[in-house]
């Protein structure tokens, strides 16, 4: 914890734990062992210990995402609350800056006084026992062998009016001077001493510090010191038989009136009247536990063990339609985007993507760097707020024209660098800008086709979050597909970049192969309709911070162009098949006319078509979501019409071969 | 005292058929005709024969309320397209846990009936225990996966996911698993109900 802001999120985050635990504990008052009663603060123990909100992840209530949505709307900061380590550290140097900052320090200093404190009490205690005297041990040893328990040193104080165990490391029984112990009483004391309570107090005294201005933590603290007597109480009886159980009671009765002051680093069997009441109560249920309420005991607190540990990942809160003055809702989307973090590449570009179609700002803050998250939220306030009636999310993301969202986006080529990826990102255009956003929208060229803008991007892991960085402005492409088939990019577009372009001069011809490959996610969400084929589909808007990759191809594009002329009428046949880095790869095959394999194998006529070209496709092998190998070379093999020996050409990666 | 026994067979009988709803789902549309708020319905009623013979059974009335409600209104909430499941995690947790120890003390305590009224030789009550074991963990594990897979989302632990085809082969185990053990339920019900002689109808 380094700021208010931690500290607020830590003990918040353990005060919902402590409020459902208590519940539980309720509901299962008269129902589970004392065992449970006590061992179930270990869950409550853990949450204080685990750094809260890690991953945006939240415990039972989403107190990240309000302590995020108040920050934001108080302050104007942008950044997230970290929980670095459940206990304060040193603030920045220089002295409070701002209220909060003195609040925090307010907090450290009441830390520290109550440590203090409490230190001191301890110390006083250990030296007054230094004046007590040392106890007849003979009675403590029976005690000790009778029920085989571990002893320690034993001193007897004047003016006590119950035994107890002081110390943790060297733990001293300190009994009352002058007056008779009952065996059950150092039965009770050594059972502490063998089951380290005192230790468990002393943890209970530090959370007591750490929250001392949290009083629901501190009633807690209370009743969790209950438990562990009524554990001992039950320890106890579970040793005693018939009349001795009874003298126990009536012991725990004799000390109902009495004072107690609780210390750390002790444990006592007076721990109040109220509080003996309720062991009293426990007692009279001892034994009605049935056999085997063990395995219920258990399996309650696993099954209360994840969620208050790991607790629950983030889900994108709304993000659509938000309203131009409504500014809560506005900070709850932006402090839900920071903290729902996308998990994979994929994840990161899918957010992207949709944040581009959709131009909406909420979805870019998913995918971009937290120290973007502010100019991002100051520029969707200046559309609210501008004179356009935006809604609050509106984001310009400079595509040259409007998205087709019923298509989406496609991923071309997507090539692992410096740890992470960058990848082709293109969005099919119901219309393009061509002339800038004033000049009139132009749907389709002159011979019908489609236009796409892509942009080139890089995904990154920053931190706890994949993040997308532009790697430059939108181009505007004319395709090869008319508008109503631009769905079929999924299968590659000679007219858009390509990963790879594999180039060769023989023969009198240039030869050359552009590679491409196009990832996506599945974003097919059915859209109502249904027909014989089953319900119809279109493109899934939401973004998927977890997405996996659902399909990956790869596409290449032969041409052949003369550099002699008349070369192409003197090929006969050619036959191309790729060569990856280790050397593998298909044989040539030599089909009939033109077409092309599976494998990558492509072949075709030269003679009488006047040109060459081909190509073809196939989907990725292996995990989607790694980087394809893509092939190191192409051999490509032509036969000639004029009685030549055929040749084979090694088609190699050339500079610049990703343009398109 | 004579053991009205006509109140044990009908309460036994109750507790049943309870599990036949419990477990079984059928849905016409989006509304479950197996509704598993009557499962508490009729948990309740048992309880209500019962608990004349076996004290312990009436502790567990306010919990019967909490989870028949509970499945009441979600039931409702299903015949308008909408669902309470996933919508409060932590009251989710909280009857997650409270349906564990209710039908773990529920048979603990059908358990003892079995032991004072089966026949000499038999093990109806040990049976009963061991399938009470199994139910209880069937219901935790079904909690921690429920947990893990939150209205059928990709699991998420920080930083890692868990390939879809492992969880859906876990909740098809764990839903046949449920099966398996609600079928041996009921069984072992209508067994412990013919424990209890039913008088002769007088001509």
């Amino acid at each position: 914890m380094t700021d208010l802001w931690s500290f607020l999120l830590q003990t918040l985050t353990a005060t919902g734990a402590a409020a459902f635990l208590l519940i539980v504990k309720e509901l299962f008052r008269d129902k589970l062992s004392p065992r449970w009663q006590f061992g179930i603060w270990g869950l409550l123990a853990l949450v204080l210990l685990l750094p809260a909100g890690r991953g945006g992840r939240y415990v039972l209530l989403n107190w990240p995402l309000w302590l995020e949505t108040v920050k934001t709307a108080l302050t104007g900061d942008y950044s997230l609350i970290r929980v670095i380590a459940p206990i304060p550290l040193p603030a920045p140097l220089g002295g409070p800056q701002t209220p909060l900052d003195v609040l925090y320090f307010v907090y450290v200093a009441g830390v520290a006084v109550l440590l203090a404190w409490y230190l001191l009490a301890y110390l006083r205690l250990r030296l007054a026992l230094r004046r007590g005297s040392h106890a007849d041990g003979a009675q403590l040893r029976r005690v000790a062998e009778r029920y085989g328990l571990p002893l320690c040193r034993a001193v007897e104080v004047e003016g006590l009016s119950s035994a107890f165990v002081c110390g943790v490391l060297r733990p001293v029984l300190v009994l009352p001077a002058g007056r008779a112990v009952d065996d059950k009483v150092i039965l009770h004391e050594l059972l502490h001493l063998k089951y380290h309570d005192a230790a468990w107090g002393l943890l209970i005294c530090l959370f007591r510090c750490l929250h001392w201005c949290n009083p629901l933590l501190w009633y807690c603290a209370d009743r969790a010191g209950n438990d562990a007597e009524a554990l001992c109480d039950q320890r106890v009886l579970e040793r005693l038989e018939g009349e001795d159980r009874r003298d126990y009671g009536r012991i725990l009765l004799s000390m109902a009136s009495d004072r107690y002051a609780r210390a750390p680093g002790t444990s006592s069997m007076a721990n109040g009247g109220r509080n003996i009441r309720a062991r009293i109560e426990a007692i009279a249920r001892f034994k009605r536990y049935p056999a085997g309420m063990a395995l219920a005991s258990v399996c309650v607190a696993l099954v209360l063990l994840p969620p208050l540990t790991l607790g629950w990942g983030q889900t994108l809160a709304r993000a659509n339609g938000l309203g131009r003055s409504d500014e809560l809702e506005f900070h709850t989307a932006m402090a839900s985007a920071r903290l729902t973090s996308c998990a994979t590449a994929a994840g990161a570009l899918d957010a992207y993507g949709k944040a581009v179609i959709q131009q909406n700002g909420i979805y870019r803050a998913l995918c971009a760097p937290l120290a973007e998250h502010a100019a991002l939220a100051r520029e969707m306030e200046s559309f609210a707020h501008g004179p356009d009636p935006w809604v609050h999310e509106h984001w310009e993301s400079g595509l040259p024209g409007r998205a087709d969202y019923t298509v989406g986006y496609f991923l071309y080529n997507l090539t692992e660098a410096d740890g992470g990826y960058t990848a082709t990102v293109v969005f099919p255009l119901q219309y393009a800008e061509l002339d800038g956003p004033d000049a009139p929208p132009v749907y389709e060229s002159e011979e019908g086709c489609g236009y796409a803008a892509w942009q080139t991007v890089r995904a990154e892991w920053q931190g706890e979050r994949w993040v997308v960085l532009p790697q430059g402005d939108f181009q505007v492409e004319e395709l090869s597909l008319s508008r109503s088939d631009l769905y079929l990019l999924t299968y590659g577009e000679p007219a858009l970049p390509a990963a790879v372009t594999y180039a060769a001069d023989a023969e009198g011809l240039r030869l050359e192969i552009d590679y491409q490959t196009v990832h996506t996610v599945d974003n097919a969400v059915e859209s109502g309709g249904s027909s014989f084929f089953g319900p119809s589909t279109t493109f899934d808007t939401h973004p998927k911070p977890n997405a996996r990759f659902s399909s990956a191809r790869e596409s290449y594009d032969f041409t052949g162009t003369e550099t002699v002329p008349g070369a192409i009428d003197l090929v006969d046949r050619y036959a191309a098949a790729p060569v990856y880095p280790d050397g593998s790869g298909p044989e040539l095959r030599w089909d009939s006319g033109q077409g092309s394999s599976s494998d990558g194998t492509f072949w075709g006529i030269g003679r009488d078509y006047g040109s060459l070209a081909g190509g073809g496709g196939s989907g990725l092998d292996g995990d989607l979501d790694d980087p394809p190998v893509r092939p190191d070379h192409y051999r490509m093999e032509l036969t000639f019409t004029d009685g030549r020996e055929a040749q084979i050409a090694e088609l190699r990666p050339v500079e610049g071969g990703d343009a398109p | 005292m004579t053991p009205d026994y006509e109140k044990l067979y009908r309460g036994v009988s109750h507790a049943a058929w309870a599990y036949f709803f419990l477990y079984f789902n059928i849905n016409l549309g989006s509304i479950n005709i197996l509704p598993d708020f009557v499962c508490y319905l009729l948990l309740w009623s048992a309880i209500g024969c019962l608990e004349g013979e076996e004290r312990d059974l009436g502790l567990l009335r306010p919990m019967c309320i909490l989870l028949g409600v509970w499945e009441g209104a979600d039931w409702l909430f299903t015949i308008f397209e909408g669902t309470l499941d996933g919508q409060f995690p932590p009251v989710d947790l909280f009857l997650a846990v409270a349906g564990i120890y209710f039908h773990f003390q529920l048979f603990t305590d059908f358990a003892r009936l079995a032991w004072r009224y089966q026949p000499e030789g038999a093990r109806l009550d040990r049976r009963l225990l061991r399938l009470r074991t199994a139910q209880t963990l069937f219901l935790t594990a079904f909690a921690v996966l429920g947990y893990c897979f939150p209205n059928g989302a990709q699991f998420t632990f920080p930083g890692s996911a868990l390939p879809q085809g492992l969880a859906g082969a876990l909740l098809v185990g764990a839903v046949l698993a449920g099966m398996g053990v609600a079928l041996l339920l009921m069984l072992s019900l209508f067994e412990l109900r013919k424990c209890f002689p039913l008088q002769s109808p007088t001509v």
